[in-house]
C-alpha cells in the first residue's frame, strides 16, 4: 500500500491491542483510519479511556500499532528502524506532554537545546535557536530557570518551546492545557494557534470544548474508534471518507471495556456522547 | 560528532545532579581506598618484616649443645668447643665467615671515669664476632685470636656507649668497668641502627642494637664465672649452602660427641669433663622457610578476600545508587526517545556517565589510597609503604567495571522500551 492522498499523516486501519487473544484482551484502537493535510488543526477529543492518549502515542511514534500502516510524509513508519525513529521524532514532530516532561535537573535553556542536540545542531547556533524558541513562548528571561523554579504554565511553555525548537512539521500536543489554570491554559492554547496560523500542522487532545472549538477540526474517539470527524472538507479525504463510518474489519466486542462511560455499544454509529 | 554529544550529556547530568554524583563517586572511592591502603600496608610490613628477619638469619647456623646434667656450668668442655672452632675455620673455611659464642649478659652496667651506664647487651665473642653479628669497626681493632687465646680484658663497645659513656670523645686506650672488672677499649662499631622517630631517646636506650659491647668470650669467667656457653653461631657466606653446613656439622659432631648411655645413667649429676655427658642440636633458618612463607601466603589470600569484599560491599553501593535511580532515569530516557534521542546516543551517555562517575571515584580513592598507605605505613610502622600496584589495579577496574555494569544495564533495559512505555514509569 503506498500513500494515496498526498497527505502529511495517513492512518490506514490503526490497530493497538493489548494482551491479543486473551481473555484480559483490550482494543485501545479498533481500525482507526485519519487523514491530516499540512497546515491543519486538529482536535482529538472523547472520554478518558476512549483510546484518543494512544492514538496520539502513535501519531508521535512513542508508540507501534498492532496492525495496521501509519504514512508520515508519504513514508511508512511502521517499517523504520529505531534509529530512523528517532530522527523522524526528532524532525518532524515536536510533542508537548500534559505533565510537561522536562528534565529537571538542566535549565529552562538546557531543556530546549536537547533536540537540537539529537539533531546536530552545534554551539552558538544551537544556542540561538533554542533562546529564539523561549522567545517565541515568551520565556526569554527566564531561560537559566530550572523547571522546579517555574510555575506549571511556564514550565509548560518551556515544553512548547522545546518542541518547536526544531521547527517540526507536527506539533502534537497531548492535553496541553489539562494540569493548568484556564488563563495559563488561554496562554498556551493562543501560542499553538499562532504557530498554526504560521503554518505548522498540530494535533492536539483536549477534554476541554473551549479548546476543541480552537481547533478547526474535531475529531471524536469512542472505544478505539473515530465516530465523529467534522473536518470531511478535503477533496482528496478519500479513505477518511471510506473508513470513519466504521466499514473496517469486522469489529469484535472487547470482553472489557475500557470506555471511561462504560457503555456496551460498541457500534460506531453511536456516536455523539456527552463530551 | 553522536560521541560528544553523548559525552556532553554525561557531564551535563552529572553536574545537574551534584549530589547523587557526590555520593556515588564517595562511595566508590571509599571501598576503592580502603582495599588500597590495606592491602599495601599490610604487605609493605610483611615484606619489611621478612627482609629484617631474612637479613639477620638467612645465613646462620646455630649449634646447641645441652646437658643430661642439672649442674651449673654444663657445658661443652673446651676440647668440643675448640675442636668445633676449628673444623669450622678450616675445614669449612670455603663456606662459612665465621663462628661466635651466641652468650650475652643483658642490661650490665659499665663505668668510666665516674660515669656509668645501662649496656643493652654485652656478647662473649669470639674473634669472628663482627662477622657473624654484622658489626662493621668504625674505629680501633676488633677481637683477635690472641685476644681469645688469653683471655685478654679487651673490649670492642657500640657507637651508643662510646656517645654516652664517653660524651662522642674517643674511647679508644680507655678502661672500662663492668662489673667492677677493668676492661680495655680497643674498638669502635660504627652505628647501625638509626633511632625511629616514635623511640624517646631513653626507651631507644634499651632497644638499639649499638648499645651493646663484646668481650672474648674466654674472658667471661672475669664477669660471669657462673657463665655457660653451649650456643654458637656461624655464620655461612651463602643462605643456599646452610643445609650443606648442618649436614656436616651433624656428622662431625656425631663422631665428637658420645651420646647418652641412658641406661647407665645414675640419674645423679656428674659432669665428665673429656667425654661432654649431653647432646646437641644443629639448625638452620631455612627449615623455617617454608613455613614462613606457608604463611605468607595464607596471609595473601587472607588479605585477597578481605580486598574482594570490600569491593563487593563498595559494588554493591555504586549498584544500589544506579538502580535506585533507575525509575527516575527511565521516565528521563523516556522524554529524551521521545525528542529523538536514539537507543544508541542514550546508551552511549549512560555508558559515559557511569564511566566518569565509577571512573572518577575510582581515581579519588587511588590517589586517597596511595596518601593513606603512604602516611599510615610512615606513622604505625615507620616503614616507607609503597602502595601495591596490583591491588590499585584490581580495586579501580573492579569498581570502574561494577560501576558501568550497574550503571549501563537499567539504560539498556530503558532504551529498549517504547518512548511511551518509558514515559509510563511512575
Amino acid at each position: 500500500m503506498g500513500n494515496l492522498t498526498g497527505a502529511l499523516i495517513e492512518l490506514y486501519n490503526i490497530y493497538k491491542i493489548y494482551n491479543e487473544g486473551h481473555e484480559s484482551e483490550v482494543r485501545a484502537l479498533d481500525g482507526v483510519s485519519l487523514s491530516v493535510s499540512q497546515g491543519e488543526y486538529i482536535a482529538i477529543v472523547g472520554a478518558s479511556g476512549s483510546g484518543k492518549s494512544t492514538l496520539m502515542n502513535i501519531l508521535g511514534c512513542l508508540d507501534i500499532p498492532t496492525y495496521g500502516d501509519y504514512y508520515l510524509n508519504g513514508e511508512n513508519v511502521c517499517n523504520l528502524y529505531d534509529y530512523e525513529l528517532a530522527q523522524v521524532r526528532n524532525e518532524q514532530i515536536g510533542f508537548i506532554f500534559q505533565g510537561f516532561n522536562l528534565l529537571s535537573g538542566l535549565t529552562a535553556l538546557e531543556n530546549v537545546e536537547l533536540p537540537l542536540i539529537y539533531q546536530g545542531v552545534h554551539g552558538s547556533k544551537r544556542r540561538q535557536m533554542a533562546m529564539d524558541a523561549l522567545d517565541r513562548v515568551g520565556l526569554y528571561e527566564r531561560m537559566d530557570h530550572k523547571p522546579g523554579q517555574m510555575s506549571g504554565g511556564q514550565q509548560q511553555r518551556v515544553a512548547i518551546a522545546r518542541a518547536l525548537a526544531t521547527n517540526p512539521n507536527i506539533i502534537l500536543a497531548d492535553e496541553p492545557t489539562g494540569n493548568l489554570d484556564s488563563r495559563t491554559g488561554e496562554h498556551v492554547i493562543q501560542i499553538l494557534d499562532a504557530l498554526n496560523t504560521a503554518g505548522t500542522t498540530i494535533v492536539l487532545i483536549t477534554h476541554d470544548p473551549a479548546v476543541a472549538q480552537m481547533a478547526r477540526r474535531n475529531v471524536r474517539i469512542k472505544d478505539g474508534r473515530i465516530v465523529e470527524d467534522t473536518g470531511l472538507i478535503d477533496a482528496d479525504a478519500g479513505p477518511r471518507a471510506a473508513f470513519a463510518g466504521g466499514n473496517g474489519p469486522p469489529s469484535q466486542i472487547s470482553t472489557h471495556g475500557e470506555s471511561g462511560s462504560g457503555q456496551n455499544a460498541r457500534s460506531p454509529e453511536a456516536g455523539g456522547s456527552a463530551l | 560528532m553522536k560521541f560528544w554529544q553523548s559525552v556532553r550529556m554525561a557531564f551535563q547530568t552529572l553536574l545537574a545532579k551534584k549530589g547523587r554524583t557526590f555520593l556515588t563517586m564517595l562511595g566508590t572511592a571509599i571501598g576503592v581506598t580502603a582495599v588500597i591502603a590495606l592491602v599495601s600496608v599490610t604487605k609493605a610490613q610483611n615484606a619489611a618484616n621478612m627482609d629484617l628477619w631474612r637479613k639477620l638469619s638467612e645465613n646462620m647456623v646455630q649449634v646447641y649443645f645441652y646437658s643430661y646434667e642439672y649442674m651449673a656450668g654444663a657445658t661443652p668442655n673446651s676440647v668440643i668447643a675448640r675442636e668445633l672452632n676449628a673444623y669450622i675455620n678450616n675445614d669449612l673455611a670455603d663456606l662459612t665467615e665465621g663462628i661466635t659464642p651466641s652468650a650475652s649478659e643483658w642490661r650490665a652496667s659499665a663505668s668510666w671515669s665516674d660515669r656509668d651506664m645501662e649496656v643493652r647487651q654485652i656478647y662473649y665473642g669470639s674473634e669472628q664476632f663482627s662477622y657473624v653479628q654484622q658489626y662493621e669497626l668504625d674505629s680501633g681493632r676488633d677481637l683477635t685470636y690472641m685476644d681469645i687465646e688469653r683471655g685478654n680484658q679487651v673490649v670492642v663497645i657500640g657507637s651508643m656507649v662510646r656517645d654516652r659513656l664517653f660524651s662522642y670523645r674517643d674511647p679508644l686506650g680507655e678502661t672500662v668497668y663492668i662489673k667492677n672488672i677493668p676492661f680495655t677499649i680497643v674498638g669502635v662499631y660504627r652505628e647501625r641502627m638509626k633511632k625511629p622517630d616514635y623511640y624517646s631517646d631513653e626507651d631507644f636506650l634499651m632497644y638499639s642494637e649499638d648499645n651493646m659491647m663484646v668481650v672474648p668470650y674466654t674472658a667471661s669467667r672475669y664477669i660471669n664465672p657462673e657463665m655457660t656457653i653451649n650456643e654458637y653461631m656461624i655464620k655461612v657466606f651463602d643462605p643456599n649452602a646452610a643445609r650443606e653446613v648442618v649436614e656436616l656439622l651433624n656428622d662431625f659432631l656425631g663422631t665428637m660427641i658420645t651420646q647418652m648411655d641412658w641406661n647407665n645413667y645414675d640419674g645423679m649429676g656428674f659432669i665428665d669433663w673429656n667425654s661432654f655427658n649431653g647432646s646437641y642440636n644443629v639448625w638452620s633458618n631455612f627449615q623455617w622457610y617454608d613455613d614462613m612463607d606457608a604463611a605468607e601466603q595464607q596471609q595473601t589470600r587472607f588479605l585477597t578476600l578481605i580486598a574482594a569484599i570490600s569491593l563487593f560491599v563498595g559494588g554493591i553501593g555504586i549498584m544500589n545508587i544506579m538502580l535506585v535511580t533507575v525509575t527516575e532515569r527511565t521516565r528521563e530516557i523516556g522524554v529524551r526517545k521521545a525528542i529523538g534521542a536514539p537507543r544508541r546516543t542514550i546508551v552511549t551517555q549512560f555508558l559515559i556517565e557511569a564511566a566518569i562517575l565509577s571512573g572518577a571515584g575510582g581515581l579519588l580513592g587511588v590517589i586517597a589510597g596511595f596518601t593513606v598507605t603512604l602516611y599510615w605505613g610512615k606513622m604505625q610502622y615507620d616503614l616507607i609503604a609503597q602502595p601495591d600496584l596490583p591491588i590499585t589495579f584490581v580495586a579501580f577496574s573492579g569498581s570502574l567495571a561494577m560501576g558501568i555494569i550497574f550503571g549501563i544495564y537499567p539504560a539498556i533495559k530503558a532504551a529498549s522500551l517504547q518512548p511511551v512505555d518509558a514515559l509510563r514509569t511512575e
